[in-house]
């Protein structure tokens, strides 16, 4: 019965998270797309820019709302399924929740509607203005969340104590926990992997109207800027994602083993590229291998040890063993402390060996799919790479002058943008099914950290969250895909606004004048 | 008053989830009770102009929730664990009504399809309707206890909260938030939907009164110690008596004055008056145990360590005014009357 609880609302867990993470990373880089045009228009006054941000702004309003609902709900699942995770964690981990609030969604929110509705109200330079505050809005609200879900990759500035309802980790260093070792790499990463989001979806779109011929200037413009901003996205994101595994490896090294399907430790680790895992009998096999390239790119070292599944479960074992052999020494010295100072020392020693001795007891059956981890981890990794090829094709294009005309290619930048998300998805579920069987590292096993719900309860709301999700989704595309094909609500001084749906380019006196600057 | 209210991290704190409440009760409170009166007009340019009054500022609202949820957790995480997971299909209805809320509001204006109209319109009067009525039930079982034990494990079901008190408070709830949403379209709008406004705003003073009436009856006869806390410490009784005087200017501002733009003024000093009388009459418990007062959760067993109070505290005090701030900025843009055209749907 517990465990059917627990599975469930694992589950649970992860499907509004997966479908909360749909969202999201498209809001990050739209967000500061849309800033980035509107300054644009601030600067040069060409109308196309104003319409270009008003119509994405619209687009990003559809998908800000089914954020917003999916995010409500996981902020309250803490509570509702996860309460012995939140009473262990709340000191620490609700503070960057409440700050995200505070300091950033109500700033996107808000602004959001000043943005949408104040054109006309307000000049331009405050309009422009709310667009960057739903930009740093949407970047401090990742922030926030990173910083919560990093110090569960990674915990520090805290220590345990014993409270009436249970232990507790208390905070001791807010620095030290809010921005430990992997917190700023985990923030680019994501950010940056919402850039490449919102910058092929924004790149699909404008390749779906130039392929249609319809507001043909306005998408060249669209997708000109559109590129640029994913080019320079892409290719960081290759330095960023090689940082975040050098961070992995040297703080979650049973992470990196299972990003990376090695069971045994090799000294001089090659980098294997496809593989199947057999998980039963503790074996990978690979198909092709680089010599050396992990123990490089993870310990920056071609001599590097890099640890294998097995040695790393014996060692926490061993480490479990250690602490559990320390309670009974320590609670001997409790009873002999006279000096009030020393007494709380050894009873804070005390918890940490309790929980710790529980914790890092696992066994190599309490481990997650390996080969989940391992597939999701390297898909991503291959779509990140096939990013930067598709960007510098088409930036190679536009030199040429070709990329408005190659319809093949526009219809490779359309089919496109769903697999930024997909590498999104990718990522997390690999980061977060890599942390398993904690779900605060070293510390608090997922196990320990259900509600006391009864499993029928937590079966319904799973089962009624499937279904609105589903149709949440069905009627998010719908929307999505209306709003585009009714297109921007061009000015009358746009070049296109001689543009009929039918796709015949009237002229205007503005349209040769941008014409040549498409080029 | 007691002083530990003001001169503790605890009792600080205490204060400002009270604060927070009574922010999202101003805010998303006049969302809600617009949203309520939806269905109770087949006039689509009332129902349209009425959804415009809200457009602009809607998702910055609901924030104030978010927001408060967070804050619950970092300051009192037991209390939020606690009485999310024994509040646990509560809650999840409350979410399906907002993001039911949410999403009708985006989407119901996307396509000119009587169908598609009127479902979206159910979903959007229940996803207004839920939350409001739910939030004074859950209100009300805090604050006249459940069966949890000293782990704050819950020992009930979802049919243990539908007491009688909690679903007065339920009704109570409604109504403020209908009194207040009115108060706010009678700024925003003008004609056919003013006139109807008018209406809906006699027809819930009466219920909030009334509701009001009932539930105090029953708080007096059931668990008349819920008023201990006013006798003990005489200061309190500031709450229910700018209930009374908020009453009393609604009255009067929208039946003798008639002077509409100053109602929501009334509406928002009832409401601040109904909100900090619960929560004063409560003091210093968040949740009583209905199975031994000893498994209360109280300010004090139930809080975040100092440091993590204070740093929160004074985020709190930064950026609270400045969300304020902007918060009444935008408001003013968006000051007059709106019609059924506009809205960034059509």
């Amino acid at each position: 019965m517990d465990l059917d609880a627990l599975t469930l609302a694992r589950w649970q867990f992860g499907a509004t998270a997966f479908f909360h993470f749909i969202y999201v990373p498209l809001t990050l880089g739209l967000g500061i797309l849309i800033a980035i045009i509107e300054t644009l228009y601030l600067k040069t006054k060409k109308q196309v820019y104003s319409d270009l941000a008003m119509f994405l702004m619209k687009l990003f309003a559809i998908n800000f709302a089914v954020g917003v609902a999916s995010g409500l709900t996981m902020e309250f699942e803490f509570g509702t399924n996860w309460s012995e995770y939140s009473k262990l964690v709340g000191d620490i981990f609700g503070a960057p929740l409440a700050l995200e609030g505070l300091t950033a969604f109500f700033l996107e929110s808000t602004f959001i509607g000043l943005f949408l509705f104040g054109k006309g109200r307000v000049s331009d330079k405050v309009h422009a203005f709310s667009a960057w505050m739903v930009a740093i809005g949407g970047s401090l609200s990742a922030l926030w969340i990173l910083i919560a879900n990093s110090w569960q990759q990674t915990p520090e500035g805290y220590r345990l104590v014993e409270s009436p309802q249970g232990i507790k980790a208390e905070l001791t260093d807010f620095l030290a926990a809010a921005w430990n070792h992997t917190t700023w790499i985990r923030f680019l990463h994501t950010v940056d992997a919402g850039f490449i989001t919102a910058g092929f979806f924004v790149m699909g779109v404008m390749a779906f109207y130039l392929i249609k011929k319809r507001h043909v200037e306005f998408a060249k413009v669209g997708l000109k800027i559109a590129l640029i901003f994913t080019t320079i996205a892409s290719l960081i994101q290759i330095l960023f994602g090689d940082l975040h595994g050098y961070l992995v490896a040297h703080h979650q090294p049973l992470k990196l083993a299972m990003f990376e399907g090695k069971f045994q430790t090799e000294k001089g680790a090659s980098l294997d590229l496809f593989g199947v895992i057999d998980q039963e009998h503790h074996q990978s096999r690979m198909i092709i291998k680089i010599p050396y390239l992990l123990s490089i790119l993870s310990y920056h070292d071609p001599n590097a040890e890099v640890k294998g599944i097995d040695d790393l479960v014996k060692e926490y074992q061993e480490k479990a063993k250690e602490y559990e052999s320390k309670i009974p020494v320590i609670k001997e010295k409790l009873a002999q402390a006279t000096n009030p100072e020393e007494k709380q020392k050894l009873q804070d020693q005390l918890v940490e060996a309790k929980i710790k001795a529980h914790a890092l007891n696992i066994k190599y059956e309490d481990l997650p799919s390996i080969a989940l981890v391992f597939t999701t981890f390297h898909l991503m990794v291959y779509l990140g790479f096939l990013f930067a090829l598709i960007v510098l094709i088409a930036l190679w294009k536009l030199k040429r002058g070709t990329l408005y005309n190659s319809k093949g290619f526009l219809w490779i930048l359309v089919l496109s943008i769903p697999l930024p998300y997909i590498a999104s998805e990718l990522g997390w579920i690999s980061t977060e099914v890599g942390r398993q069987p904690w779900i605060v590292y070293g510390i608090l096993k997922t196990a320990d950290a259900v509600s006391p719900v009864p499993a029928a309860n937590v079966a319904l709301s799973l089962t009624v969250f499937t279904i609105i999700y589903t149709i949440l989704f069905i009627v998010f595309v719908y929307a999505m895909v209306r709003a585009i094909n009714k297109g921007p609500n061009l000015s009358p001084s746009s070049p296109d606004y001689n543009t009929n749906a039918a796709g015949n380019v009237g002229v205007s006196t503005a349209f040769s004048q941008i014409n040549k600057e498409g080029r | 008053m007691p002083m530990e209210l003001i001169t503790t991290l605890n009792g600080i704190w205490f204060l400002l989830a009270g604060i927070f409440l009574v922010g999202y009760s101003l805010t998303d409170g006049f969302d809600l009770g617009s949203g309520i009166l939806h269905i109770f007009t087949k006039d689509e340019e009332i129902r349209l102009t009425n959804m415009n009054a809200i457009a602009p500022v809607w998702d910055g609202n609901e924030v104030w929730l978010i927001a408060g949820g967070g804050m619950l957790f970092a300051a009192f995480p037991i209390v939020y664990a606690v009485s999310f997971s024994a509040f646990y299909l509560a809650m999840f209805l409350v979410l399906w009504a907002l993001i039911l809320r949410a999403v009708a509001f985006e989407y119901r204006n996307k396509k000119d399809s009587p169908t598609w109209k009127k479902w979206w319109d159910i979903a959007y009067w229940i996803g207004n309707i839920v939350p409001a009525f739910l939030f004074g039930v859950a209100v009300g079982n805090a604050v006249i206890g459940i069966p949890i034990d000293e782990k704050g494990v819950f020992y009930g079901n979802l049919f243990t909260l539908l007491k009688p008190i909690p679903i007065l408070m339920g009704f109570v709830s409604v109504f403020m938030f209908l009194i207040h949403g009115v108060a706010y379209l009678l700024i925003k709008t003008e004609g056919k939907a003013f006139e109807f406004a008018k209406k809906a705003a006699i027809i819930g003073f009466v219920g909030y009164v009334v509701s009001v009436a009932v539930a105090d009856f029953f708080i007096i006869a059931l668990k008349s110690e819920l008023f201990n806390n006013f006798f003990d410490y005489p200061l309190f009784w500031i709450a229910p008596i700018l209930m009374i005087i908020g009453v009393f200017l609604y009255f009067k501002w929208l039946v003798v004055d008639e002077k509409y733009d100053k109602v929501i003024y009334a509406s928002s000093i009832t409401i601040t008056g109904t909100v900090l009388t619960i929560a004063l009459a409560s003091y210093p418990v968040f949740i009583r145990s209905t199975i031994d007062e000893k498994y209360n959760l109280t300010i004090w067993n139930s809080s975040s360590s100092d440091l993590t109070l204070t740093i929160m505290l004074v985020s709190t005090l930064i950026f609270l005014p400045i969300v304020i701030g902007y918060t009444t900025y935008v408001y003013k843009v968006f000051k007059g009357k709106v019609s059924a055209k506009g809205g960034y749907g059509h």
